[in-house]
């Protein structure tokens, strides 16, 4: 089920609210993991068992695994495999056939909705467990309830179990968290629906343009960038609504990323939880900076391959954690001072790297080339045409919204409004009402509303 | 205060919407979207994709919903259009600038096989009607490469004779909230298509009738101020002379529908709309004088006009009958001396999987 959506947000969300509110404090937990896993039933049948699976062996290993290495590894294992299983075997058979001309057949299997997200929440808690950092979960309901929680179980943010360990044991929701909650759900949920889903849209009317123009190709750049970052940072927005509306604070997970000022700075600002992820439980065991130059670029290395594979089994996400990964051992180690002295040239350089990066994670990885070449007009294409204006034309209000709704100056200046006009506040109510309404509106007349996370 | 008033209205808005929609009288039709709502049968009870459309289609409200996202694309956004509709002038247009090569592949083959398998005789044409974006500036929509569009389908169509029709019509032709042409336009369509078919054309004095309103399909996709219009069809006295067959309700039906205000498509008026197979005959007309076409809803308002050439015409849409099953159908006759035409327009052949 996914949130923009009107089962979602008209039925499944009134009445897992309705159940979780009457139902006494030392059942919740019962019944937030019932309702999340019909949640995740609703849009993954088939692989339901393997959610619960690794609900249950995590558990059980956890209470066992007591710093006994080899259990760790064994459970470490059994994770990965299924992750590499559902996630990898065909692409690795495809690439098997065509590097050895063999003809070993595709398999049949589908890739479970969110379970790289679950894996690796699973896999930090048994790492976490082992190493003492937390205790291990009380009984199975309070780690399902963990594993299984519908606000982040398919899109993320990743959660460690101990950011929300005192919360999944005993949790208050106040007045104030319910409406910051619903405020930032609402928030994401136009950000989705609106301006992520449209610009969607954009592109896919510039992919329709016969003859493809300079401007039209940096035009869908800079919209995979824009859909991307709303489509992703809109579902964070959500997952963390949610989660306050039930009690729980999650980390923020996106921090304005398209405003960096480096790519270092960039992987601050963007998927913050996965980027926090790799850092604890795979750089820093690698030996992260700290065994000399040699060594660390070999563990950015491994750290942004794996970075790549973990969004897709495909060449393309491949080559986009090598491209960020050599962006960033360039920085490291050859520009890091001269960015910092020449900021604005920074930024647009910055975003220009962004822009490519997300054309890398957007389109097959033989059409980067070209795709590329377009934008620099090496090959020959007009600088702009009738069909460009047209779209650009459409779709120029929602680009502008998109571009500042992707730095802070809409808070800023709300916040500064706010202090000047304190009436301000009393009219959020009636914008929160109406924007709900407009959203349902598209999201009732929707003709574009992908799932871009089914390959995460 | 400011946080209870926040929750209690979005909350109420939450829980108050899906509780209406679900008291609310359910509709089965969209009039203005032309297609039957979602439904949720015995068998589809754990069919979540199922439940997901038949929510969404039940939802209360939806038309004026759908009214404000219109709105608000059109007014906040400034698109110029709204589920790839746009307004020229007075007029709605579908934009559509995408040549789907495959269904072009896939139509011809289909008509290449019809002729193989049934046709005796040679008199085979063919003939496309454009749609009205065709008629507009280059720098108003993007647009079909139509020249790219009509080579690809006469080369795959090559040993068909092919009758074009593209300098009888023009913008006025069509009606200006529907893809439709209008009848009353498309005399010189008829007698080009006669001429194409060697017929003769015989002088016709048509009456004009008029039915209001008519409601276009584009209509209710885009926010705009256009008013309804007026359906005119043409009748004469050769049509009181006709017996129009439908096959699928196996009765006989009038060649105009005269229940205009309870269709759910004013369009239908014309031979009772979509429909997999009518036989139309001419009682005043003696001589063995025969014509099968393949045709989609275009087709509907063009036929009547052929009455009085024909004795016997076997309207076929493959729409709703596949082409295998003609073999088995003892009203359509297959015969030396008949004209056989396949008149489909743009938007058919460009999405043309829908055809059996």
């Amino acid at each position: 089920m996914i949130f923009s959506s009107i089962p979602f947000l008209y039925y499944f969300l009134p009445i897992t609210l309705l159940l979780y509110f009457i139902t006494p404090k030392k059942h919740k937990n019962k019944t937030l993991l019932i309702s999340s896993i019909f949640f995740y039933y609703y849009g993954e049948q088939k692989y339901i068992f393997l959610l619960l699976f690794s609900s249950v062996f995590n558990y059980y290993m956890s209470k066992m695994i007591n710093q006994k290495k080899s259990l760790l590894i064994f459970t470490l294992l059994i994770n990965f495999a299924l992750l590499f299983y559902f996630k990898y075997t065909n692409f690795f058979i495809e690439n098997i056939n065509k590097i050895l001309n063999t003809n070993i057949k595709i398999l049949q299997i589908g890739l479970p909705i969110g379970i790289s997200f679950y894996t690796f929440q699973a896999t930090s808690y048994i790492i976490d467990v082992y190493k003492k950092k937390i205790e291990p979960a009380k009984n199975i309901w309070e780690f399902a309830t963990y594993l299984t929680l519908f606000p982040q179980l398919i899109a993320g943010p990743i959660v460690r179990y101990e950011e929300i360990a005192k919360e999944i044991k005993e949790r208050q929701t106040t007045w104030k968290d319910t409406e910051k909650g619903l405020t930032r759900f609402i928030i994401g949920l136009a950000k989705k629906v609106i301006i992520a889903n449209l610009i969607g849209e954009f592109i896919l009317s510039l992919k329709t343009i016969q003859l493809t123009t300079i401007v039209s190709s940096w035009l869908q750049a800079i919209s995979y960038t824009l859909q991307i970052y709303f489509d992703f940072s809109a579902y964070s927005d959500m997952a963390i609504g949610l989660g306050l509306i039930f009690g729980f604070h999650f980390k923020e997970n996106f921090n304005y990323p398209l405003t960096a000022k480096s790519i270092t700075n960039f992987w601050r600002k963007w998927h913050i939880s996965l980027s926090s992820w790799f850092k604890e439980y795979l750089y820093i065991p690698l030996g992260g900076s700290k065994k000399g130059t040699k060594k660390t670029i070999r563990n950015l290395f491994i750290v942004w391959i794996t970075t790549g594979l973990w969004h897709g089994a495909n060449w393309n996400f491949i080559i986009w954690g090598l491209y960020f990964g050599i962006l960033l051992i360039l920085e490291k180690f050859l520009l890091k001072k001269f960015l910092e002295n020449h900021k604005f040239l920074a930024h647009i350089s910055t975003l220009i790297m962004i822009i490519i990066g997300f054309i890398i994670f957007s389109i097959e990885a033989k059409e980067i080339i070209p795709f590329i070449k377009n934008m620099i007009g090496l090959n020959h294409l007009p600088f702009i045409n009738f069909e460009t204006i047209f779209y650009f034309k459409n779709y120029i209000i929602l680009f502008l919204i998109a571009i500042i709704g992707s730095t802070p100056i809409v808070k800023k200046l709300y916040l500064k409004g706010k202090e000047k006009w304190k009436g301000i506040e009393m009219i959020e109510p009636i914008l929160l009402g109406t924007l709900l309404i407009i959203t349902t509106a598209f999201i009732i007349d929707e003709s574009y509303n992908p799932f871009l996370y089914f390959r995460f | 205060m400011k946080e209870k008033i926040t929750v209690l209205l979005l909350l109420g808005i939450l829980f108050t919407l899906p509780i209406l929609s679900i008291i609310k009288n359910k509709e089965t039709f969209s009039l203005t979207e032309r297609r039957e709502l979602a439904s949720i049968k015995k068998e589809d009870i754990l069919n979540f994709n199922k439940w997901e459309k038949y929510l969404t289609d039940h939802f209360i409200e939806r038309e004026n919903f759908k009214n404000l996202k219109a709105f608000i694309s059109q007014n906040i956004l400034q698109k110029k259009e709204n589920k790839n509709t746009i307004q020229i002038e007075n007029g709605l247009y579908e934009i559509n600038n995408i040549i789907n090569e495959k269904s072009i592949v896939y139509i011809t083959n289909k008509i290449n096989q019809i002729i193989k398998e049934y046709s005796k005789t040679k008199n085979i044409y063919y003939s496309i009607i454009p749609d009205k974006n065709y008629y507009l500036k280059e720098t108003q929509i993007p647009k079909l490469n139509y020249s790219q569009f009509f080579n690809l389908t006469n080369q795959l169509l090559k040993d068909i004779s092919y009758i074009s029709i593209v300098n009888d019509l023009n913008l006025n032709s069509y009606y200006k909230t529907d893809i439709h042409w209008k009848q009353t336009e498309i005399i010189k369509v008829k007698e080009t298509l006669l001429k194409g078919m060697n017929k003769k054309l015989l002088k016709t004095n048509y009456h004009k009738e008029k039915k209001y309103p008519f409601y276009g399909v584009l209509k209710s996709r885009l926010s705009n101020n256009l008013k309804p219009e007026e359906i005119e069809y043409l009748t004469n006295d050769e049509m009181n002379h006709t017996t129009v067959y439908n096959f699928e309700l196996q009765k006989y039906q009038s060649v105009y529908q005269e229940n205009f205000e309870d269709l759910k498509d004013g369009y239908d008026i014309f031979l009772n709309g979509a429909t997999p197979l009518l036989i139309i005959e001419n009682q005043n007309i003696t001589e063995n004088n025969e014509l099968i076409i393949f045709r989609d809803s275009f087709g509907s308002s063009l036929v009547p006009l052929l009455i009085e050439n024909y004795k016997k015409i076997t309207v076929i849409d493959l729409r709703y009958i596949s082409s295998s099953l003609l073999k088995n159908i003892n009203e359509i006759t297959w015969t030396e001396n008949q004209d056989i035409l396949f008149l489909y327009s743009i938007p058919v052949i460009n999405n043309s999987f829908t055809l059996k």
